[in-house]
């Protein structure tokens, strides 16, 4: 199944208030970031965290702080790609083809699945 | 006590003053301040002001000094800004000394700045020769320097030639070489973990700055390299340049042109950029580092364009022009098992680095006595 990439994305433009609105809505602490199809980093709930310390605003583009040295996966097939997270230890790995464009995501785990525990942190 | 004043704005400046710091401290009877300034403020180059502050050093100023655009006119006025502000901070801290690296547009003002107010000023790597307007900065610095410390011979001759007194140069060696002749560099698997590398392949490190006098042909250069590695298809880390005049254009062609196979940083603390140098294969792009740090590696570098032109050089180095097929050609002879060995057995070092290089400069400094005559300079020749 394909997933729907715009939940787990946002423009190099966008603004850091925007990358923590997907955050909030996709379960997953972090979204990649895009020019044009192209990956170009991610940000995640630590980036945006550490950047906050860093006093810079919520309405900066998301390509002041986004972690450019971020882990992407040419692998299409889903078992090489479960190896791939879970040697590279995120929650989130973009697939990309050889122009680094983004043709979906990888996750850790499925974050609207029931879990043990109850709520999600 | 001494009071040492320090101007850092660059990660490669703070590599060169990083193990003199560390000398002061434990000299016991020199006290120093670090003025911070341009790059380690800015969170698109690292932030890494925090780098600092994470080694224990004292950081008594930080001030802000880049103006945004980074064409060839705001890099000079930014340099007009640092010029006013580092004048108050000097006549607040009074300093005996004022110890100045390298070539940047910032330790000049600071030697501008501190000559006028009858400081000393003393300048590590100096008389060196390197391309461009760093080049000229590095020489300008020369005259409005007291001390000179000189990092091999030809350095020291070319500070004489240039009508510098003899007492005033020390030939001392390059301070950034201690920590690597020491081993103080990330160990191997903390950068494969960092960087995601397989370290039973080739690794290729990319440092390619502007040049600024080659502001209009910047993007085209920066294209040229990309082509070379998109043909090798080899893991490559690249680090972002510096903010001269053209550094967007680089910064944005990196960022967009990535290839799969890429990891891309800001900036990265020094341990972990000789870290890089240690695992590296090839060393590729424009950075000195591939002239000075390079050979405690034996690592060969593929070095592009003319930034560097003229500078000393040892046998790891193999020059290319900016052409695509050029400096394809030269990774892989690089990365030949037959170059390697070449290099193993014979790229020696030609600036000098035996680990002592930092005590001896911090001991130049505790013993010189801040005279008249030290003071008052001739050039002449």
């Amino acid at each position: 199944m394909k997933r729907i990439l715009d939940q787990f994305t946002v423009r190099v433009t966008d603004s850091i208030r925007t990358a923590m609105l997907k955050i909030t809505a996709n379960r997953c602490r972090v979204v990649v970031v895009l020019d044009g199809r192209r990956v170009v980093g991610t940000v995640s709930d630590g980036d945006i965290r550490r950047a906050f310390l860093k006093e810079v605003l919520a309405i900066a583009p998301v390509e002041k702080i986004m972690n450019i040295n971020c882990r992407t996966t040419t692998e299409t097939d889903p078992s090489e790609q479960r190896k791939a997270i879970i040697r590279e230890k995120v929650t989130l790995l973009p697939v990309v083809d050889e122009r680094c464009e983004l043709i979906d995501v990888v996750l850790a785990y499925e974050p609207f699945e029931e879990r043990p525990g109850g709520e999600r942190p | 006590m001494k009071h040492i004043v320090i101007v850092t704005g660059s990660r490669g400046e703070y590599g060169y003053i990083r193990p003199i710091v560390h000398e002061i401290e434990r000299s016991g009877d020199l006290d120093y301040s670090i003025i911070v300034t341009n790059l380690h403020l800015l969170p698109d180059f690292g932030f890494s002001v925090e780098e600092i502050e994470r080694d224990g050093f004292k950081v008594s100023d930080r001030i802000y000094m880049a103006l945004d655009g980074y064409t060839p006119a705001s890099m000079s006025k930014s340099l007009g800004v640092f010029l006013v502000s580092v004048t108050d901070a000097l006549v607040r801290l009074s300093p005996d000394i004022v110890l100045l690296a390298g070539d940047r547009g910032e330790q000049l003002m600071a030697a501008v700045a501190a000559a006028h107010m009858n400081i000393l000023v003393a300048h590590i790597q100096a008389g060196e020769l390197s391309g461009n307007i760093d080049g000229m900065t590095r020489h300008a610095i020369a005259r409005f320097a007291h001390l000179h410390f000189a990092s091999s011979e030809h350095a020291a001759e070319r500070l004489r030639r240039m009508g510098e007194q003899g007492f005033r140069i020390h030939l001392t060696g390059a301070p950034q070489l201690d920590e690597l002749v020491n081993g103080g560099y990330a160990k191997p698997e903390e950068i494969a973990g960092l960087f995601g590398l397989d370290l039973s392949k080739p690794v290729i490190l990319l440092v390619q700055h502007p040049v600024t006098e080659e502001y209009d042909t910047v993007a085209k250069q920066v294209e040229e390299t990309l082509a070379a590695l998109a043909a090798l298809q080899l893991q490559t880390v690249t680090i972002f340049p510096n903010n001269d005049a053209g550094n967007m254009e680089v910064r944005r062609l990196l960022e967009r042109y990535r290839l799969p196979f890429m990891r891309v940083e800001r900036n990265v603390p020094r341990q972990i950029f000789a870290g890089l140098m240690h695992v590296a294969s090839v060393m590729v792009g424009n950075s000195s580092s591939g002239l000075i740090e390079a050979p405690c590696f034996k690592l060969p570098a593929v070095n592009i364009g003319t930034r560097q032109r003229g500078r000393q050089q040892g046998n790891n180095v193999l020059d290319v022009p900016s052409d695509r097929h050029e400096i394809k050609m030269a990774i892989e002879r690089a990365l030949s098992q037959e170059f390697r060995q070449y290099v193993k057995e014979n790229g020696e070092n030609p600036y000098l680095g035996d680990g002592q290089v930092s005590r001896r400069i911090v001991e130049i400094l505790r013993k010189t006595e801040v005279t008249e005559e030290l003071l008052k300079k001739q050039i002449a020749y």
